[in-house]
Parts: C-alpha cells; structure tokens; sequence
C-alpha cells in the first residue's frame, strides 16, 4: 500500500503534467465570478503545500507525525504575537515563526529517531505535543485571546497593488505552492531522496552502506516543518486571524486524507488530494457537523478500498485510453 | 497398521513464494518419523504446515483419514495435532503450572486436565518441582521440557517436534530424547531434526527432504548404507 | 483539599477503566484503538437519555454499558478485519487510520444529532455524610461500580481459563494458538470487554459529573496517556497510572490550573515514551 512505484514513464510523476496543473490553477481566477470561489481556490493552493510537507515527512520519511497543525500553528502564531506585541514587520516575523517550526519538527524527530521509537510511540509522542500546543494556545489567553482566536495585522502581500489584495493573495500563496512542489519533486530526485527511499524500506540496510540515518530523517521532518510553518503563516494572515479551531487535529486529518487521496509518493497526489477534499468540503458545507462523519467515512473508505491513491488511478485511466488508441 | 497421518503431493509457503514443491509423507500409528535435510530445505515449513499455521496451496493433509487442509490450527489440536516449535513459543511471564493448564485449552483436553497434569508431572519430574516458578526464568533444557510437556497436555495423538536439540547442550539433548522414546507407547511422532544421530537412533523411519521434495526415505538401517546420504549428511551437524 | 483527592481518585478510576480495555485491545488486536473514546460517549448518552425519559436507571445504565460493548464486537467483526491480515507497521499504520476515520465519524453523527447537549445520570438518593465530610451519593456510587468491575476484571484474568488465555495471548500469539486457544474468538471477547470497560468509565462519569457528546478525541487521548504511562502491554500498570496520573492532575489543575495540569501531563508522558517506553508499572497483564 504505502509502497512508492514510480516508473518514469507515469503520468502523475511527469513534470510537464505538474506544470501544466500549475498554469491551469493560475488561469482559473479569471474565470470565477465571485470571491468565495477565489477563496476556495486560495485555500486548496495552502493545502497543496501542507500536503507536500505530509508527503516528505510521512510518505517520504515514513514518520507518523500526528502534529503537523500543531508545527504550523507555531509559526503562525509566533509571528502574529511577535508583530503584535513587537510592531515588527510580519514578514520578517514569519520567518522567525519557520525557524521555530522548523526547530520543533527537528527536535521531535530527533529524539523519536536517536530513541528509535516505533510508529505507535511517535504517532503518541506527537499526538500528545497536538495537545500541548492547544493547551498551551488556551492556557495562555491573554496574548493568544484563548479559543476566539488571535485577530493578526495586515500583512502587505507582493502585487496587491496591480492585481488587488484578494488576487495578489492568491498569487503569492500559489508561487509558494509551486515552489513546494518543485522542492518536492527535486528532492525525489536527488540524492537526499533515495537515501530516503533506501531508509524506508529498510534502515539497518541503509545504516550499513553508509546513510547516516538520523540525520537524513531529521532533515526531511525540518525541510516539512519549515513548509508547514510558512504555510500556516500564510493561512493565517489570509484568514486575518489565528485560532485553535483552525490549527487543530482535524487539519492533520484533513491532511492525511489528502495525502491517502492523492496517493503517496506520486508528486501531483497532492494537488489532487487537496482539491478534491477541499471542494467536498465546500459541497458539504450544509451537512453541518456531519461533514466531519463524511470524512471519517472517506479516510476509512479510502484505507480499505483505495489504498494506492486516486493519482494511480489516473495513471491506470491513462495508460488504458493510451494502449486502446493504439490498438 | 493404520496411517495417522499422510501427507500427499503437498506444496506451501509464503505469499508468492513456494517453499514446499511436493512433498509425501506418512506417519502410522505409535510411529516415530524424522525429516532431515540441509538449512532451508523446507523442514519448519512442512511443519507449520501440517499444524496449519501456513496454508497449503496444492495436495492434501490426511489427519486419521480425514482431509485437513482448511481446518485452523485450534481445530487441529482438538483432533489431537499438537506441534512443538523450536522456538518453544512459551509464556515466559506465567508459571509452569498455568503454562501447562493452557496446553489444556481444548473442551477434550480440559475435561481431564487433573489427570493430563499428572501423568506429565511423573514424566518430567523436574518440571513439578518448579511449578510455580515463571517459564521464563528455565533454563534451555527445561524450556524444552515445558513445551514437550505444554504440548502433551492437549492429549495429542500425534507430536510435532521441530529441532528438539536447538540451543541445548548434547547431553540434556540426549536426555529429551530419551524421553521422547518413552512416549512412543503412547503416540506417534513426528520430528523434523538437523542432527542426524539423534534423529537415526530413535526413528522408526526417516524421510530426506531438499529443496521442498521428499528425495528419499526408508528404515534407518536401510538409509544409512546409502553413501549419498552418508556424504551429505553425517557429520555436517556435529 | 480532601474534596480535590477524592475528584482525582474518582477521575483516576474512570481513567483506569478506560486504558485497560485500550491496552487489552492494542495487546490482543495490534490495534491502537482511537475511537475508544467514543464507548464512553455511546454508553452516557444511551443512559442519559433512556433516563431522562423515565426509563428505570439500572436498565437505562446496563443498556448504554452493553450497547457499548456490542459496538465493540462489531468493530473487531467488521471494521478491523482487514487489519488482522496485515502485520508489522502496516498493521499498526492501517488501526491507527481506521479506528481515527471511525472516531472522526462517529463524532460527526454526535454532535450533529446532540449539539451542545451533556448528559448526567441522576440517582434520586440524599447525600451521605462521612466524618464530616459530605459525599455526594451518585459520586459514591459511581467510585464503587468503577472499583468493583476493575476488581471482577482482574479476577477474571487471574483466576479463569479463559482469563488466561487472554494473558496468554497477550504474551505470546503464537503459543496461544500452539494450545489450541482460538485467538480470533478471544479477540472479539476482548473488544467486547474493552467496549464495556469503557461504557462503565461512562456511567462512571454520568453519575459523578456529566459526558460531553464531543469529547471522544479527549478521552480517547487520556486514556493513550494513561496506558503509556503504564506500559502499553499491562492491565496492572494501566490501573495504577490511571489512579496516580487522575490524583496528580486534580491536585496540580486545583494548584496552578487546568491547562497547565494537562501540560505537565503531557510532558511527563513524552518524557515516559522517551526514557522508559516499558512504562513506569510494566508487569506482566
């Protein structure tokens, strides 16, 4: 199931086919009609980077990291706080926010790693800093503002002036979301990967020819961590507000589920995967509540039936009108 | 006499891959049977196997005449199959005694576990005198002995014993066997064993079994004079 | 300060509950169970609202209790089967997504059908009181049904034939299937044993305070802590820390406040995980 075929050959890995989604996700604005399907867009952009930053630290690095909302809370609230408090600029408080997320991630994954933990204990050990984190947000009511969530200043976005705020936003969240997707697909590529690759399926191996395990595991959750940190800054100054409601378990199910949906390993799993959950999300919004039983229903649909990932079916789909044109 | 046990044209092994390519072997009644063969050569599988811990793909399990290839192992020892792993398999944080009452699981068993318990206490005396001691602070031999005895407690009529001699010393391996000889009034055995002495000196007959197939089989006496199997196998496991 | 040690006994004994089955499960099933949780849920909210209709309180309670432990049988029966055929990290990867889709789900339903809503089980009976101390009489009950199953179960393990076929299996599968002890069958009583368990936590709490419908995430993460503090693999370990670790939190929530208390907690169970993952009571069931 979480075993990574990926012949060069495949649709889903090819470059030009990632290029093209980008400029097709650029091209849309100027076909939709109101600002709620902008946001929408914006939105899947953000979780096509968390997606990635899954993809490495779980599906690359094979470390069940149940805290992925918690590490980009961090970063955002980090910057808010400091350029509230401070009256620093927010983009130079953003990247203090990425040094702290990405400092946590690393310490976390170095000590699961240096103390060989087994999955169950870094997926408890981890779950339990998700309820650190939140407790720590609401502990601490008089600078977070508790569950209400912490209103964070205006942040100047590149290009507002020619495009607007709402489209620059967007812009610059989706350059980012290219750029993450670039450093994905470099990554697997690179050598940093298949050291990755060789850990994963078997690290007393990797060990033994000289991969120097810990050190490649740390990193992957640090490169993660530094694209969940800018991601959940991003989202928050979208948002115009940081809360616990939104930096919360559910956003590291709702990532998962993407990451399962799109299918591990295939660089476009993770465009797919955050904008099929997230349009669902957006048709479901009148099931109230129950959309979160509908996710529930889909992550334990898609564990039982659909362990590869929707990304292999488009290949399978592919790869069948490819050979019957021929035939 | 009467075919405890036939194995016929079996094949098994792990997912995708055969270990078993075709294997015949019968075991009669009050019989002790041996497999011997080289590392590898499929000797636990066929064992695990004919217990029902791996599935069968091809060929028949023949179980006092009745077919028992799909029958789960807790099934196999209600008909009074019962296997001795070499790895003992005990629970090392209960007491000996708790140890053997679990041998006695099955309803048969269960309805004569006082009995069962005594008769196994005469036979390994040792084991009585530290029935209340954890199974995991035994030594080697008596570990051996537990699982010997944790198995005779369901009432087998039919013993698998994989590698009795792993990890012991010669002389208590010597000892197992001696006991073992003593059972064999009471039921049949089957041993898959790498030292080949032990295995010639209590055996009434013994298959060769490499790369998965049963090359040949016979009487000791008869086996022996094979230079071949002199060749290939005395003295490698000394 | 009396008052504050006896919530905390009262909340460690609820928390005890709650990790024994969570560790019998992760023991038989190689499951992490993530919607454990939702047992306590289902059995306060059927017991609430059964007798709040007017439904005589012990059927109200014995109902909720056993609708819990049904829910766990057809978990192990239809949902996890899958899992049961996996092994290794797989298998832990495949209960962990499986039990947290569940739990998501079932949560979705809950607070869909009872927003806002917590239930209580009343028991029409004067407060009693104690060398000067005043008890509240449902707080008492609730401290005694917890201990008195706590203690069955332990006999259960200790003294009967199928008791030790879970201690059994719990130490060694494969020698438990050597013994002819059906390991599937076992499981499924376990899962039915743990939904209970878990459903007693809930009238447990019913009686003392109340059961919020959205809190099964929150339990279920409390009774991860517990278990890990008691060494994932032991029942013994699991009561002692459920105790100790409901005693500590109330006394240190009651000194420098709630958040901080789940802090510390949380802390000393990384630090457990890190230094010590057998658990600080690892002992053998």
């Amino acid at each position: 199931m979480w075993k990574l075929k990926r012949p060069g050959s495949r649709l889903s890995s090819s470059p030009v086919v990632l290029l093209i989604v980008f400029v097709i996700l650029a091209i849309i604005p100027s076909l939709l009609k109101n600002p709620y399907q902008l946001r929408v867009l914006t939105i899947i952009a953000i979780f096509i980077a968390f997606t990635y930053a899954a993809n490495i630290i779980f599906g690359e690095s094979r470390q069940l990291f149940l805290c992925m909302s918690a590490i980009s809370g961090i970063a955002a609230y980090t910057s808010a706080i400091l350029s509230i408090e401070l009256g620093l600029n927010p983009w130079l408080t953003i990247l203090i926010g990425i040094a702290f997320s990405t400092a946590v991630g690393s310490l976390l994954s170095y000590v699961s790693v240096s103390r060989g933990l087994g999955v169950i204990f870094v997926a408890i050990v981890t779950l339990a800093f998700t309820l650190i984190f939140e407790n720590t947000i609401l502990g601490l009511r008089s600078i977070t503002m508790g569950e209400t969530g912490l209103v964070v200043p205006t942040l100047w976005w590149p290009l507002e002036g020619l495009f607007g705020r709402r489209l620059a936003s967007y812009y610059v969240i989706l350059a980012y979301s290219a750029i993450v997707a670039l450093i994905y697909f470099m990554l697997i590529h690179s050598k940093f990967g298949m050291a990755l690759k060789a850990i994963r399926s078997d690290n007393v191996s990797a060990e033994v020819i000289g991969i120097d395990v810990t050190k490649h595991q740390v990193m992957a959750v640090a490169l993660g961590s530094s694209i969940l940190g800018m991601g959940g800054s991003l989202y928050a100054y979208y948002q115009g507000m940081a809360s616990p409601g939104v930096f919360s378990p559910l956003m590291d199910i709702t990532i998962f589920l993407m990451l399962i949906l799109g299918g591990f390993g295939a660089p476009i799993g993770p465009i797919v995967g955050a904008v099929f959950i997230i349009l669902i999300q957006e048709l479901t919004r009148g099931l109230g509540q129950l959309t979160m039983t509908f996710f529930g229903g889909l992550l334990v649909v898609l564990i039982l039936i659909f362990r590869e990932g929707i990304a292999s079916i488009f290949d399978k789909v592919a790869t069948y009108v490819y050979y019957s044109k021929r035939s | 006499m009467e075919a405890i046990l036939s194995v016929e044209r079996l094949q098994a092994g792990y997912r995708g891959l055969n270990i078993l390519w075709d294997v015949d072997i019968e075991v009669k009644e009050r019989e002790v049977v041996s497999v011997i063969g080289p590392n590898g050569a499929g000797k636990t599988t066929l064992l695990k196997a004919i217990f029902g811990l791996i599935e069968s793909k091809e060929g028949e399990i023949k179980f006092n005449g009745v077919r028992i290839n799909d029958l789960k192992p807790h099934k196999r020892v209600d008909i009074g199959l019962t296997y001795v792993p070499s790895e003992r398999e005990l629970f090392p944080e209960l007491t000996v005694e708790e140890n053997l009452e679990l041998g006695a699981y099955t309803k048969r068993a269960r309805n004569n576990k006082d009995n069962l318990l005594e008769q196994v206490f005469e036979f390994f005396p040792r084991l009585k005198e530290r029935k209340d001691q954890l199974a995991g602070t035994l030594s080697g031999g008596e570990q051996q002995m537990l699982a010997i005895a944790r198995a005779l407690m369901s009432a087998p009529r039919l013993l698998l014993l994989d590698e009795p001699s792993t990890g012991l010393a010669p002389i208590v391996t010597l000892s197992i066997y001696e006991k073992l000889k003593e059972l064999t009034s009471e039921l049949s055995i089957l041993i898959a064993e790498q030292n080949v002495h032990q295995a010639f000196a209590i055996s009434d007959r013994i298959y060769i079994l490499e790369n998965g197939r049963t090359v040949a089989s016979g009487k000791p006496s008869e086996l022996s004079e094979d230079s071949l199997i002199k060749s290939a196998y005395f003295g490698v496991s000394e | 300060m009396i008052e504050v040690l006896i919530d905390g006994i009262l909340f460690g004994l609820q928390l005890a509950l709650l990790a024994v089955g969570l560790v019998l499960i992760f023991g038989l099933g190689g499951v992490l169970n993530l919607a454990h949780g939702e047992f306590v849920i289902i059995t306060g909210i059927t017991a609430g609202m059964l007798s709040s209709l007017g439904v005589n309180i012990l059927i109200s309670i014995t109902t909720g209790v056993l609708l819990a432990g049904v829910a766990g049988v057809a978990m192990d029966r239809t949902l996890l089967r899958p899992v049961y055929k996996l092994s290794g990290e797989m298998e832990i990867l495949v209960g962990l997504f499986l039990t947290l889709g569940l739990a998501a789900a079932i949560d979705g339903v809950i607070a869909y059908l009872f927003p806002g809503l917590h239930f209580s089980i009343n028991v029409p009976v004067e407060a009693i009181s104690f060398f000067g101390l005043a008890f509240r009489p449902s707080s008492l009950i609730a401290g005694l049904v917890a201990v008195i199953s706590l203690l069955l179960l332990l006999f259960f393990l200790r003294n009967t034939t199928t008791g030790k076929a879970i201690r059994a299996i719990l130490q060694n599968q494969t020698g438990a299937r050597l013994c002819g002890i059906n390991v599937d069958n076992i499981r499924t009583l376990v899962f039915l044993l743990g939904g209970i368990m878990a459903g007693l936590a809930g009238v447990a709490q019913g009686l003392s305070s109340s059961v919020d419908p959205g809190a099964g995430l929150e339990l279920t993460s409390l009774a991860l802590i517990v278990s890990v503090v008691g060494g994932v693999r032991s029942v013994y370990g699991a009561i002692i820390a459920g105790l100790l670790l409901g005693i500590v939190n109330a006394v240190v929530s009651y000194l420098v406040g709630t958040y901080l208390a789940l802090i510390i907690l949380l802390v000393v169970v990384i630090g457990v995980v890190l230094f010590k993952p057998s658990g600080l009571f690892a002992r053998s069931v």
